[in-house]
Formats: C-alpha cells, sequence, structure tokens
C-alpha cells in the first residue's frame, strides 16, 4: 500500500471518555466485525481489562475505509489510559502521525486529557479534536468546545462531534481522520527500521511483536536484530493486524503490523525497541527508548506457604507477558519465601496481584508499597533501596533521596481549597495555578511518589466530591528526611510490616497502623505489645489485652463431640494465620498495615 | 485395656426431653409436654433398653435422668426404666428435677425408687432474674421446697445456678449465692449465660456483660464458695468433699457410658454414638432395632484428645501415670511443645504427676485446651 493511502493514528483521552468504545464503532464502520456485535471493547482482549472497563495493553488493528472512491488503511492503535503505562502509551503514540483527542462532553477537559494531549505534542503528531457522549443529556458541548479551542488555539468548525455509544458522527470522522491526519512518511527502500510499539506473549505462537515500519521494509525469512539485546532472530511470520493475523509477505514503510520471530519472552521484546537486519541493518536505532524503571516495589508472598514452588511459576509465566514487571527472590521471617517486586505503579501492582489470583489461581499476599529511595552512605557508597528490610542502619546515612512525581490535578474552582490542603499534608510544592476557564484550574505540584501511592488519588476523590483528575509523571530525586518505622509485635520485629516514611509522619503512621493491628489480631492468653519504633526508639504503641473469656460453662453432658467441634471451629480459623513468636497474626493483619489511615 | 466386659463399670444417660414451658435461655431440643407423649416415649426407652441388653449386663455405677425435664416422669415410669438394669448397691442415680415440681407426695414416691441424688434447676435466687429467664418459680418456694426435701431424707442435692446475666454484677451474684449457701447444698453447678442464635431471648444477646464482668463473676464466685467449704473440682462445678457427681465424673475421665432417649449421646470405647435429634427418627430407630446410631470409632489419637479435653476440665488434671497406663505412652511425649508452652505463659501447672489448668486458665479453658490438642 503506497503511503500516502495509509493513516496511522491513535485515541488519546482522559480515562473512560470512551476510546475502546469509538473503536468498537470503527471497526464496526470499516466492517472488521458486524454491526451490534456481542462483545463489546474488541480491543481488550485480558479478561481483566473486560472487567474493569480499561484498557491495558496497547493493542492495534488496521481497517480499510473508502472516501471519495479512494480505499485507504487506517491502523488503529489504542493505548492505556493509566499513568503507570505513560511510557508505553508514549511508544504507541510514536507509532502514529496524529491522534484523535477524545473529550467527553459530560466531564470536559481531565488531567489526562491534558497529558496525553501533551504527550501526543511532544511526539509530533497532528490532533484531531473530538468531543464525545453527544447523545447524552448532561452533555456540555459548547463548554468543551470552547476550553478545546483555548488549549488547541482551534475553531469550533475544526471539532468533530459524534456519539461512540450511537455510532453518530463516527463516519464523519473516519473520513477526517484521512483529509486532517497526515500520511507516514519514510524510504521504502532504505535500511529497514521498525518501532516495537507492544509485545504480548501468545500461548500457541510465542510472543507476538506490534511493530511499526519507519524505514525500508521487512519480509518473512528475514534475519532481524534488536537493538537493545543484540538479538538475533528470523521472521517466521509478518502480516496485518486484524482481529486475527493476516499474514503477508512484507510490511513496508509506512505500516503497522504483527512479526513472529521466535522470541521466548517478551522481556526481549522490549517496547520502544528497533528492529532492524542483522546484516547491513541501521547504525543508530529510534529514539525514545527506555528500560522498564520500576517505580512502586511491594513483596509478594503465597498465603499458604506450600503455593511457593507455584509462584515462581507463576510468576515467571507472568514475566513472560509483562517485561515490566521486575522481581527477586526474598524470604521472610514472617512470611517465608516469597519475592520482592518492581513495578511501574500502583495499577500496575493491583494487576499482577489479580492476574496471579485469577490465572494462576494463587492467593498471595503484598506487602505495603515502597519506592526506590537513593542513599548515600558516610562511606560514600551509594546504594538503591527497595526494600525497607534492606534500609542501612540511621547513623551511617549521610544523606537520602526519594523520588518526587510532577503532577497535575484539574479540579473546579470550588475545590481548590480541600485539594491544596491535602496536597500541603502530602508534602506537595505548589509549582503553578493555570485556569483553564473560569469554572476550572489546573494546579502542578510536584510532590513526593511515597505520599501518591497510599491512597492520595482517593483522598483527592473524596476531598473534590469525585470531580478532580488526576496525572503524574517522574521529575526527580530530592533529598528527603525519612525514617524506617519498625512494627513490633511483643518485642518481635516484623520484618515485613517495615515501612519507610517522612520523618515527621512516623509518629502518626506508626500509632495508626499498631492501632490497626490491634483490632485485626484476635486477643491471646497473654498480653500482647504492639510496637512502632525508629532504631531502637519506640515511638508508638497499643496493647490488646488478654483474652478474658473462653469456656464452656454450659452443661452440654456427655455431648463430648459438641465440644471438640468447638474447639476445630477455632482451630480452623487459625490454620488461615501466620504465626510470628507465639502471636497468631491473621492475614488481613498484613494488609491492615496498608490500609491503616496514615493522615 | 479393657478390663473384664462383665465386671467393668458401666455409666447410663437416661435423656427425657419433654418441658411444661420454654426457658429463655434453652436451645436444647425439647417437646412440650404431654401426658400422652411422655407414656408413649417411656414405651420407647423401655424397648431401646432392650436393645442394649449386652452392654447392660454390665454394673451400672451411676445413672443420670437428664432433660428436658425429667421429674415430669411419675415414679411408676422411673421404676419401669430402671426395671431389671444391674445396678450397684452404691450406685449414684440423679435425677434433675424442676423446683415447682417439688412437692411432698413426689418426693415420698420418689423414695420408692432407688433415686438418691437431686439435681435441682433453681437458677438464681434473685425474683425478677429469674422472671427473665422464663422460669417459673420464685426464690421464697424455693427455700420451702429444699426444706421438704431435706424432710423426706434427700442429702445429695445439686442445686444449678446461672450468671453473666444482663445487669449482673458481683453483687447480684453474691446475693444470690449467699441464699444459696444458707440451704446447704451438697453441690453447686455453676452454668455461665449463653444466649444462642435459636434461643428465646436472642435478640438480647447484646446486653450480655462484657468478658471481663464475666471473668470477675466467675472468679468471685470460685474464690466465695471455696471459702464456704465447697471444693471446686471441675471448671463449673463445685461439691462438699465426697458429693461431686460421680455421674459426671464419668464423663470428664473418658469412662465409658451408655446414653437413651432422643438425641443422647454415648460412649462406649473406643465408640461414641448419638441418638437422632428428631423424635420420629429416634423412634423410628427403635422400632427397627438400630443400636448405636450414628458410631464413630475414634482414633487412638482422637480419643487421647478427648481425654485431655475433657479431664483438663477437672481441676485435679489429668494424672501422668493414669495416662501412661492407660494410652501405653507417656503424655510428654506427643504434647512436650505445646504443654512447656503453656506452662511459661502460666496457663497449665504441672504439679505431683499431674497436669492440670492453672486458676487463671480455667475461664479460657477452651483456648488453652484447644492450643494443647489441636
Ligand atoms: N452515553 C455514552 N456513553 C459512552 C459513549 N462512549 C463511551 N461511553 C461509555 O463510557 C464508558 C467508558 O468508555 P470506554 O470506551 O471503556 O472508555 P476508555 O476511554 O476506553 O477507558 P480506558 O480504556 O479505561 O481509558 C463506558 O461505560 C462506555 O459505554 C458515548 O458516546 N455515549
Ligand atoms: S428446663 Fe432445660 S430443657 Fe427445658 S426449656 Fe428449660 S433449659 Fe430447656
Ligand atoms: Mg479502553
Amino acid at each position: 500500500m503506497k503511503e500516502e493511502f495509509i493513516r496511522n493514528f491513535c485515541i488519546v483521552a482522559h480515562i473512560d471518555h470512551g476510546k475502546s468504545t469509538l473503536a468498537d464503532r470503527f471497526l464496526e464502520e470499516t466492517h472488521v466485525i458486524g454491526k451490534g456485535t456481542e462483545v463489546s471493547q474488541v480491543l481488550d482482549s485480558m479478561d481483566l481489562e473486560r472487567e474493569k472497563g480499561i484498557t491495558i495493553k496497547s493493542h492495534a488493528v488496521r481497517m480499510v475505509h473508502n472516501y471519495q472512491g479512494q480505499d485507504y488503511v487506517l491502523n488503529l492503535i489504542d493505548t492505556p489510559g493509566h499513568v503507570d503505562f505513560s511510557y508505553e502509551v508514549s511508544r504507541a503514540l510514536a507509532s502514529c502521525e496524529g491522534a484523535i483527542l477524545l473529550v467527553d462532553a459530560s466531564q470536559g477537559i481531565e488531567a489526562q486529557t491534558m497529558s496525553n494531549l501533551y504527550l501526543a505534542l511532544d511526539n509530533n503528531l497532528e490532533i484531531l479534536p473530538v468531543i464525545n457522549k453527544i447523545d447524552l443529556p448532561k452533555a456540555d458541548i459548547e463548554g468543551t468546545e470552547t476550553d478545546l479551542c483555548e488549549i488547541l488555539g482551534c475553531l469550533p468548525d475544526d471539532i468533530i462531534k459524534v456519539s461512540a455509544k450511537t455510532g453518530e458522527g463516527v463516519k464523519a470522522l473516519l473520513d477526517a481522520v484521512i483529509t486532517h491526519l497526515p500520511a507516514p512518511k519514510g524510504n521504502p527502500e532504505a535500511t529497514p527500521k521498525a518501532l516495537i510499539f507492544d509485545s504480548y506473549f501468545d500461548m500457541y505462537r510465542g510472543v507476538v511483536v506490534l511493530v511499526r515500519i519507519f524505514e525500508g521494509r521487512l519480509q518473512k525469512g528475514d534475519k532481524i536484530k534488536l537493538f537493545s539485546t543484540a538479538k538475533e532472530y528470523e521472521i517466521e511470520e509478518i502480516g496485518y493486524l486484524g482481529l486475527k493475523f493476516s499474514p503477508q509477505n512484507e510490511l513496508t514503510c509506512g505500516e503497522a503490523g504483527y512479526i513472529i520471530a521466535n522470541i521466548k519472552e517478551v522481556a526481549d521484546a522490549r517496547v520502544g525497541d528497533t528492529i532492524t537486519l542483522a546484516k547491513g541493518g541501521c547504525e543508530i536505532p529510534l529514539p525514545g527508548f527506555r528500560e522498564p524503571k520500576p517505580m512502586v516495589y511491594s513483596s509478594i508472598f503465597p498465603i499458604n506457604g506450600e503455593d511457593y514452588e507455584n509462584l515462581v511459576e507463576s510468576i515467571a509465566k507472568l514475566k513472560l507477558n509483562d517485561a515490566s514487571l521486575v522481581y527477586e527472590k526474598e524470604s521472610s521471617a514472617a512470611l517465608g519465601y516469597g519475592f520482592r517486586c518492581g513495578f511501574l505503579g500502583m495499577l500496575h501492582l493491583e494487576i499482577v496481584k489479580e492476574r496471579l489470583l485469577r490465572e494462576y489461581n494463587l492467593p498471595i499476599l503484598a506487602t505495603t508499597p515502597s519506592v526506590p529511595f537513593l542513599i548515600t552512605l558516610k562511606s560514600g557508597e551509594e546504594l538503591q533501596i527497595n526494600n525497607p528490610v534492606d534500609f542501612p542502619d540511621p547513623s551511617i546515612i549521610e544523606t537520602i533521596k526519594e523520588p518526587f512525581m510532577e503532577t497535575e490535578i484539574i479540579v473546579p474552582t470550588d475545590y481548590i481549597g480541600n485539594v491544596m490542603k491535602l496536597a500541603n499534608e502530602r508534602r506537595g510544592i505548589q509549582n503553578n495555578i493555570q485556569y483553564i476557564d473560569d469554572k476550572r484550574v489546573a494546579l502542578h505540584y510536584d510532590l513526593p511518589l511515597i505520599e501518591i501511592i497510599f491512597d492520595f488519588y482517593d483522598k483527592l476523590k473524596t476531598v473534590s466530591r469525585g470531580y478532580a483528575s488526576f496525572d503524574y509523571t517522574f521529575k526527580d530525586y530530592r533529598e528527603a528526611n525519612v525514617v524506617k518505622v519498625d512494627i513490633l509485635i511483643n518485642g518481635e520485629k516484623v520484618d515485613a510490616m517495615s515501612f519507610i516514611c517522612h520523618h515527621d509522619k512516623a509518629y502518626n503512621w506508626g500509632k495508626s497502623v499498631t492501632e490497626t493491628l490491634s483490632e485485626v489480631i484476635p486477643k491471646h492468653l497473654f498480653k500482647i505489645a504492639l510496637q512502632a519504633a525508629i532504631g531502637g526508639k519506640v515511638i508508638a504503641r497499643s496493647t490488646i489485652s488478654p483474652l478474658r473469656k473462653d469456656v464452656l460453662a454450659k452443661c452440654y453432658g456427655g455431648d463430648v463431640s459438641r465440644k471438640r467441634k468447638l474447639l476445630e471451629k477455632q482451630k480452623e480459623g487459625k490454620k488461615k494465620m501466620k504465626e510470628i513468636g507465639s502471636v497468631t497474626v491473621p492475614q488481613e493483619a498484613f494488609l491492615s498495615v496498608l490500609r491503616a489511615d496514615r493522615e | 485395656m479393657e478390663q473384664d466386659f462383665q465386671a467393668s463399670q458401666l455409666g447410663l444417660y437416661i435423656h427425657i426431653p419433654f418441658c411444661l414451658t420454654k426457658c429463655g435461655y434453652c436451645s436444647f431440643f425439647t417437646l412440650p409436654f404431654r401426658q400422652s407423649s411422655l407414656y408413649e416415649y417411656v414405651g420407647y426407652i423401655e424397648k431401646e433398653k432392650v436393645l442394649y441388653r449386652y452392654q447392660l449386663k454390665r454394673p451400672l455405677a451411676t445413672i443420670y435422668f437428664g432433660g428436658g425435664t425429667p421429674s415430669l416422669l411419675s415414679a411408676e415410669q422411673i421404676m419401669a426404666i430402671l426395671e431389671g438394669l444391674n445396678i450397684l448397691p452404691d450406685a449414684e442415680i440423679t435425677l434433675e428435677i424442676n423446683p415447682l415440681q417439688i412437692t411432698e407426695q413426689y418426693l415420698k414416691a420418689l423414695k420408692t425408687t432407688p433415686v438418691n441424688r437431686l439435681s435441682i434447676g433453681m437458677q438464681s435466687m434473685n425474683n425478677s432474674e429469674l422472671a427473665w429467664l422464663n422460669r417459673h418459680h420464685n426464690m421464697e418456694q424455693i427455700i420451702d421446697k429444699i426444706a421438704l426435701c431435706r424432710k423426706e431424707n434427700f442429702n445429695n442435692i445439686s442445686l444449678d445456678l446461672i450468671y453473666g446475666l444482663p445487669n449482673s454484677s458481683v453483687q447480684t451474684v453474691q446475693q444470690t449465692v449467699d441464699a444459696y449457701l444458707k440451704l446447704q447444698p451438697e453441690h453447686i453447678s455453676c452454668y455461665l449465660l449463653t444466649l444462642d442464635e435459636d434461643c428465646p431471648l436472642a435478640d438480647e444477646i447484646d446486653k450480655l456483660p462484657n468478658e471481663d464482668i464475666l471473668a470477675e463473676q466467675y472468679e468471685y464466685l470460685c474464690s466465695y464458695l471455696k471459702q464456704a467449704g465447697y471444693t471446686h473440682y471441675e471448671i463449673s462445678n463445685f461439691a462438699i468433699p465426697g458429693f461431686e457427681s460421680k455421674h459426671n465424673l464419668r464423663y470428664w475421665k473418658s469412662e465409658d457410658y451408655l446414653a437413651l432417649g432422643v438425641s443422647a449421646s454415648g460412649w462406649i470405647y473406643p465408640m461414641r454414638y448419638q441418638n437422632p435429634v428428631d423424635i420420629n427418627a429416634y423412634y423410628e430407630n427403635v422400632k427397627n432395632r438400630v443400636i448405636f446410631p450414628q458410631k464413630e470409632e475414634l482414633s487412638n489419637q482422637r480419643i487421647i484428645q478427648d481425654y485431655l479435653m475433657m479431664g483438663l476440665r477437672l481441676r485435679e488434671g489429668i494424672n501422668l501415670q493414669e495416662f501412661n497406663e492407660r494410652f501405653q505412652i507417656p503424655l510428654m511425649e506427643i504434647y512436650r511443645e505445646q504443654i512447656n508452652k503453656l506452662i511459661k505463659i502460666k496457663m497449665l501447672t504441672l504439679q505431683e504427676g499431674n497436669l492440670a489448668l492453672t486458676e487463671q486458665a480455667l475461664f479460657v479453658s477452651n483456648r488453652v485446651i484447644g492450643d494443647l490438642i489441636l
């Protein structure tokens, strides 16, 4: 296909503004799927994606649309909406020449509308502004239009209005994709250069690599090389992505499609990497490649110790399909054998937990998340600490640095006060306030990541009655006055409960954790002391008074079995608990450390 | 370990499920009393007795009429049930009796039977508590009734006491105990009020005192009764020395007992069994000559666990030597680790060859015993 008849584009939007639904309409309009297909959100193929209604992986689909008698190939790339995956999104965007900026008319412009727009502009994409959900009674089409004109500097006439639900305006939008978005440009005879914008593991085919060809062509049988690993493969199959694979002899520049090349795991076909020929390939890769950088760490342990082998296998399998997941073995005095895992963010952590549970049927326990800290010791040695357990003794530490995020919070003006208060509590540093219109502002704060991962978003939603939207990217490491807080149960340090937090918050957090623990750990035959300590110094404590009554003082006569059943019931409950010292601690205790109110 | 079968003693429990009214705290299986129903029921007990004639060749050391309200039985019915049994001369034969049914006439009739111990369901000596429990007697009546028993020469009397009622305190418990002591009972059983979800007073569960108040009442009872000369010989039971309940001791010492009547459960080494908790199913069983229904032969491990579970309820605890002789294995060999842990936190003591709960362990005995054996 000649380049001038190709359009590679994506849809960028805030979460839930209707990307996947609009994609469904496109597929119907171009007859890739029949009208009224049972399955919705066709491109979200993972169960988890469908159930949660969120897009986790990027997907691509090839459609053919006839405009003024000419068939055009439209490659639509659907991207995840969540900030955890902003790198993946940026690579998907880099594969396109244009982007539909989709805004839900009932919500207006939100934080990720902005951040994704900037991401698209960073990648030199042409923007096609579109207002969605015009069918909704509460749609504010005019207001949204005004705001879009404001931020894009476009005219109301440039904005297309659709309802991804009813299909209204969708055909006109496809026409506009052809007329407004540029065709790819490249030299089909140059040395091949292809960008990997996603890869996934298929049980039957192995790793499937999604690519966009920027220069030259790739053919079946070509010996190729991947830049980041320098590993070489032979293309076994190459083709277009419809709903199914559509094998071809080659992909030429400007086209998007898939490659299967006997690659064993997705970590070998990294998002953002460049593919070229093994012999006589290009010298310089496409820009923008980055190693996955975990920002949130948590340890994962099987709830039942016997499941450890199972966990080893399952994590390895997950990794086949999730290059961003990093992990190493860990052993905890309290929880036994498990893994210290690094995630892109909290959603990524949630997803991994859920997949282990669902796809591998493995009940697991994840410890309090933490972020990477950069520590310089007095000796001059530099460390990155991803696990509170490894936190060095305070006396040998020279400086500690923690990751800061650049954030944007978009919120109706009524809630500015609340949001500023929250941001201050979370040690936010305000950069500026930008009025989007007379009703809404964008607040820009630098916030420590550790303050974000503990329910910042939930709190933000609460203080803004659900109206605030939030987005962030990594900014830099800054010196921080943080300490490690240990939790002791009857004098025994529970390694899996230690956490790192800002010095000024240590007391409140520690107190809240010991209090929560005192509610979830059942009474024992003896008094239990719960302490939070920094180094050897106890900063907060709670106690669980000893059990006073557990007796059968009723006459059941000779009914011994009934007495026994009472005891057995207790014992059943105990099985699900962990023994720490002589204290039996229920699983919830580990979770409650997470949930303890940290204000 | 089984002694000569013919010579080995047996206990016998006979269950009478009928009651005149339902007590507020009752979650036992009971049936409304009708003379004709009781008559029919006694007929089945007699038939059931015949089914167990082989076991019943053994000399009976104890017999216990429990319920329900076994004092609904006439003396003739009691005699009919005991007819033909091999009862030892010094056997303890207990009848649970509702205070309202203590009359001169009935006591005189009972004297013609071998019944020699009365267990009286007094529960309290506080009229408002009695009313709340839906017991239809009052304290003034009881004083006369006990006097009647004494007059008729019943000199082994046990009184039930329920503590832990809503709004109760150490003071209210003391008042009841003082009133009890005036009656000079040989035996007192103190039961903690528990309201199960299916009892008439279930809605009042929230009004029960908290566990600190309950523990306080219990501790008070223990020390007060001890002062008054009673031996605290089991978690809930107190006796003038020599008047411990021999029948209940069989339960706590895992000695064989046969059980007759609906819902009753028995233990004949190495097997437990239980009659159906449904009157028609029970009748059906008897008609079909089913013996040992729902029987379960216990593993040695299970027998040991049950032995400890029951035996540790006794204040004297488990005699290690006896244990060794009975099971041919030292107790410490099986449970050393758990026992040492529990001794360390002062829940168990090991003294003069006896392993026993400490005083402070009594009111948390479920937990202690559970930690030990399971
Ligand atoms: N009424 C109405 N509802 C719509 C329209 N478009 C999408 N929706 C609904 O809005 C919700 C979110 O739509 P999705 O297509 O899942 O949004 P998304 O942008 O793909 O979400 P993420 O992948 O999580 O970022 C769904 O419940 C859709 O049914 C529309 O035009 N009108
Ligand atoms: S007398 Fe006993 S069995 Fe009968 S209702 Fe009262 S508590 Fe229940
Ligand atoms: Mg989606």
